[in-house]
């Protein structure tokens, strides 16, 4: 998927956030400082994955973009809209243009509504056709969310699994066909195995709906999995954004290596962004052919599991940094650190990280065509 | 890659049970009753020396008659249609306005929420007693204006339930997905917030006519109730008591009838919002 991007000219941007600052007050006089001041663009059927611990500002980023939490200051662009500062009607027809799938899969379906009309909703809001041509549009997108119409149009939210909620809410977000959809964590919340599929049908509707993407994770596996390109935020700042294969394979931003490091030493995932495609496919036949002596046995044989090849992405010298920089506990976003707000947990800080905040630029190594650019907000960037 | 559904399909409603359906059938006789009291074949609940005074059960007198003579029976079943329309509509009104206010001010927040929310404090500190002695030291008791008083003080508490209950639905994600989609507030309102919090505001008011009609047994206590000699649970209960070591049935009866009715009243909510609760139902 990656390399389709880097050789085509750059499409129109489908979304430009520029400057964007949320903050949330929090009792009289706390202000948390959720998002300070990102800038990044998603360009057409382009998936930009952004990841950060939690508490960094991810989720807040994306319903902002939304339009699910106002933003203090900055611009959202939607396909050469400004939408922040519109009237409230205006932006609610823009809003169409984009479509938020939650974390909670069962939480965001209306409990007491039946699924064909939680689907069929959206073109009532809007009035698009008839009744009868609202349903059979509903049934038609349950269908290609691997729903079967016949046995779950009539059910509640209640009597479904998470992961055919997520496909019910994927389906709703369909409706009104928009360009970009922002996914906060959709497979956070499900069995890892039902988290490929899902993953899976992400990716396919992707392409038949030429859909942009904001999908918004801490797992850097599904990430990896899904994105052409990935921005990491730290504390309401981007650190680093670049193509996904440039990000796993030369991390520059200290807090990336953190990040890549800690996945390595908790998970199987760390292999190529290929071998994690294979375990997708598997857990896919899995999935459908659930009797638990094959479930068993198929994990057995995913060639992943063996796999340790590709343990070293991280380079040797940095792996002793690596039990330094988790010594530190993250600071409190009420009062978030001067200068780079990384330095109270970077190895690699001196006087000018604590001072000065660096700025997202484009490093003069970097060779790759300017809509994968590599760009780096680092005083001293690594893999030079 | 049809995903099958995990459990076998699950789509009848969970059942009410049999103690739902008593509860029913005896508030349904006992509306009923009060519906077509005219009907009936009793003599008027007015009419003194239908019988001898003080008689015990008898077949003439099915409860027998009270200190004037008059028949119980008939008293206690024209009674009830005090204590109903009482009950009933005062909690009608009272939801009506406490309900939707605190719809609004739960969804909405900020200062509509915060004024309201005050408001609210203010009249639940207010001693309800103090208001209702206050009113009747001015004109006698009527029904609506038993009504009306109840109905002002049950607006408060009402207010307090259905905005904590808006408040704990309306940050859902759901609710979060229909603006998204880009429904608007009213929309939202109505459709994803009302349905959900449609049983607890259901239930509550049941309880709240259950405890209406306990009040006006209260105020005839204290002569507050409508007006003698009209016949009221309340009154009846009140009457009685001074005859309860000679002739306990004067005021047992009607309290008989007064517990039934709140019993039932009790249960119908309570197997109610057990039946009308998703998280409860899935179980």
């Amino acid at each position: 998927m990656s390399d389709t991007l880097s050789s085509a000219t750059p499409a129109p941007e489908v979304l430009e956030v520029r400057g964007l600052h949320v903050e949330i007050a929090q009792g009289f006089h706390k202000l948390v400082h959720a998002v300070s001041g990102i800038d990044f663009s998603i360009h057409r059927k382009e998936t930009l994955g952004l990841v950060g611990e939690s508490g960094c500002g991810k989720t807040t980023t994306g319903k902002a973009i939304a339009g699910l939490i106002k933003p203090t200051q900055g611009d959202i662009i939607i396909s050469g809209t400004k939408v922040t500062g519109l009237p409230a009607k205006e932006s609610r027809k823009l809003r169409r243009k984009v479509q938020f799938i939650f974390q909670d899969p069962i939480s965001s379906l209306n409990p007491r509504r039946k699924i064909i009309n939680t689907v069929m909703e959206p073109s009532s809001i809007w009035s698009i056709g008839t009744p009868d041509e609202q349903r059979k549009h509903a049934t038609n997108l349950l269908e290609q969310v691997g729903l079967d119409p016949r046995l779950i149009s009539d059910r509640m939210p209640y009597q479904l699994s998470g992961g055919q909620c997520q496909r019910v809410s994927i389906a709703r977000a369909l409706m009104l066909s928009p360009e970009l959809l922002i996914c906060d964590e959709p497979v956070s919340a499900l069995d890892v195995s039902v988290q490929a599929t899902i993953l899976n049908l992400l990716n396919d509707i992707q392409e038949q709906y030429q859909l942009s993407m904001l999908f918004i994770s801490h797992d850097l596996a599904v990430v990896r999995s899904i994105s052409d390109r990935i921005a990491v935020m730290y504390m309401g700042r981007l650190c680093e954004t670049a193509s996904t294969v440039d990000l796993f394979n030369h991390a520059m931003h200290p807090y990336t290596h953190e990040l890549l490091s800690s996945a390595a030493s908790s998970s199987i995932y760390l292999s190529s962004t290929g071998t994690y495609r294979s375990l997708l496919k598997d857990c896919n036949t899995i999935n459908i052919d659930d009797t638990p002596s094959n479930v068993g046995k198929q994990n057995d044989d995913l060639p992943i599991m063996t796999d340790h090849d590709e343990d070293s992405a991280i380079p040797d010298t940095d792996k002793k940094l690596i039990e330094q920089v988790q010594l530190h506990e993250v600071p409190s976003a009420l009062k978030p650190p001067s200068g780079c707000r990384f330095h109270t947990r970077c190895p690699y800080a001196d006087d000018i990280c604590v001072s000065t905040q660096p700025e997202m630029r484009r490093h003069p190594v970097d060779t790759s065509e300017k809509c994968s650019a590599h760009l780096v907000a680092c005083h001293h960037p690594l893999n030079i | 890659m049809l995903e099958l559904p995990t459990s076998a399909p699950n789509n009848k409603p969970k059942k009410l049970g049999w103690v739902f359906w008593v509860s029913a059938g005896w508030l349904a006789i006992v509306i009923l009753a009060a519906i077509f009291a005219n009907l009936l074949p009793l003599p008027s609940p007015d009419a003194v020396g239908v019988g001898a005074p003080f008689a015990g059960p008898s077949l003439a007198h099915l409860l027998g008659t009270d200190e004037l003579g008059r028949n119980i029976l008939s008293r206690i079943i024209f009674g009830s249609r005090v204590s109903l329309i009482l009950g009933f509509s005062s909690i009608a009104i009272g939801t009506l306005i406490g309900g939707s206010l605190g719809l609004v001010a739960g969804y909405l927040g900020g200062p509509f929420d915060s004024v309201c929310n005050a408001v609210a404090y203010i009249i639940l500190a207010f001693p309800p007693l103090l208001l209702l002695l206050a009113i009747a030291a001015f004109s006698p008791a009527t029904l609506l204006k038993l009504v009306l008083e109840f109905a002002f003080l049950s607006i408060a508490p009402l207010f307090r339930v259905v905005r904590a209950a808006t408040i704990s639905v309306a940050t859902r994600d759901f609710v979060q997905a229909a603006y998204a989609l880009g429904a608007s507030r009213t929309r939202i309102l109505l459709r994803e917030i009302l349905p959900n919090v449609a049983s607890s505001i259901a239930s509550y008011a049941l309880l709240g006519v259950a405890i209406v009609i306990v009040g006006e047994g209260s105020l005839a206590f204290l002569g507050l109730s409508i007006s003698l000699p009209a016949p009221s649970w309340g009154n009846m209960i009140a009457e009685g008591h001074t005859f309860l070591s000679t002739d306990p049935w004067i005021s047992l009866f009607p309290t008989i009838a007064m517990f039934s009715v709140l019993l039932a009243l009790n249960l119908i909510a309570d197997k109610l919002s057990a039946r009308l609760d998703v998280r409860e139902a899935q179980l």
